[in-house]
């Protein structure tokens, strides 16, 4: 457990070290912001017509409400502390690879719905906005990640030993 | 020596009463404001003041209820940054205490929805290191508006150990985007992995090895 702990920690900070550089941001992180933006976008335009994106914006119409989706709105931080922890565990490298490729597919799903869900709170109410943008989105996408991880052990849990020894 | 059984139903129990959890403490934490984060305010004016009375004359409980007040030690005449004495007042600047406070509502939801023989003691605890990490946020955010307020006269004071602007850029980072959730699941995982619901998860050979 404490290596687990010592490992996961040093992966996490120079991960997060390496998501912040300049030139990661402007290749990885903002390309991937835009296109979670157009995602939101694809799925809210068919159902309502009043809705406008451009770039990483989703508008109420003209002068209407809008949010813009930055970077800690991405749920990249939620991934890299995923893929912390599972680097860290041991396991084999496909079992590793197979939880990380899952799990960014679930936190993203998480990530879609409270993008979309906060665009028409803040239309609805500022301060409720504030409250589920601030303070509950990022706890359900940390139990998000951490639902991924318990039931990725759970996984390794049921194979047989010799894989995790092999590991 | 045997590992102990699993208990079949510690992890479904926890994701039962986790959410109800999370929905109750949030409604206490949101009553309660900003006063949850006063200890580690105390603790942070303490830290700030002594490290940067230049820069810092103090950190207070903002009187209004918008969170915490951070008063500098310079002023602004004619748009110039100056000592404060004999012009202006000192330059003071509000921190939202619950963007890192929500942590122990957070915990408290974890760990109360976690079976476990007794629960007073460690969550004491656990609460005891999340106001630690409470404190450092706190000064984080601080050394973070004074960077980015007082522009060049942040490096101009005489400050010991004053970390690079990169080094202030990514702590604050880290403090606002990962610590405040990270911290409460990863001091939960600690304190939970002798309780059912964690050695049930854990593979057979991990859970043998510190037994």
């Amino acid at each position: 457990m404490n290596r687990f702990i010592l490992l996961f920690l040093v992966i996490l900070v120079s991960l997060f070290t390496l998501e912040l550089q300049t030139p990661v941001q402007k290749a990885v992180i903002e390309p991937f912001t835009a296109l979670l933006a157009k995602v939101s976008a694809a799925l809210i335009l068919p159902f309502d017509d009043s809705v406008i994106a451009y770039g990483k914006i989703l508008q109420f119409g003209p002068g209407g409400f809008a949010v813009s989706i930055e970077a800690g709105c991405n749920g990249v931080e939620a991934t890299i502390v995923l893929i912390s922890a599972v680097l860290a565990f041991p396991a084999t490298w496909l079992q590793k690879a197979s939880a990380i490729v899952i799990g960014f597919f679930a936190i993203q799903v998480m990530n879609i719905a409270r993008i979309i869900s906060l665009f028409y709170l803040g239309d609805w109410n500022m301060d409720v906005f504030s409250w589920f943008h601030l303070y509950l989105w990022p706890v359900l996408i940390m139990i998000d990640v951490l639902l991924v991880f318990i039931l990725y052990l759970r996984y390794l849990s049921r194979q047989p030993a010799r894989e995790l020894a092999a590991a | 020596m045997n590992s102990p059984q699993p208990e079949p139903n510690g992890t479904r129990q926890f994701l039962l009463f986790c959410l109800p959890l999370l929905v109750i403490c949030f409604a206490l934490w949101g009553v309660l404001g900003h006063l949850v984060a006063m200890p580690a305010i105390g603790f942070a004016d303490y830290i700030m003041v002594n490290w940067m009375p230049e820069l810092v004359t103090e950190f207070t409980f903002d009187p209004e209820g918008r969170g915490a007040l951070l008063v500098s030690s310079l002023g602004e005449y004619n748009g110039r940054m100056v000592p404060v004495g004999d012009e202006g007042g000192n330059l003071a600047f509000i921190v939202n205490t619950m963007g890192q406070s929500y942590s122990l509502p957070f915990y408290t939801a974890l760990y109360f929805a976690t079976p476990r023989e007794h629960y007073a003691g460690s969550y004491f605890r656990g609460c005891l290191f999340l106001y630690v990490l409470l404190t450092l946020g706190l000064v984080s955010v601080c050394l973070k508006d004074l960077m980015i307020n007082l522009g060049p006269e942040f490096r101009a004071q005489d400050v010991a150990m004053l970390p690079s602007n990169s080094v202030i850029a990514v702590v604050y980072q880290l403090n606002a985007l990962i610590i405040p959730t990270l911290g409460p699941a990863v001091i939960w995982v600690w304190q939970s992995r002798d309780t059912p619901v964690l050695r049930g998860l854990l593979p057979v050979e991990l859970n043998t090895e510190e037994t």
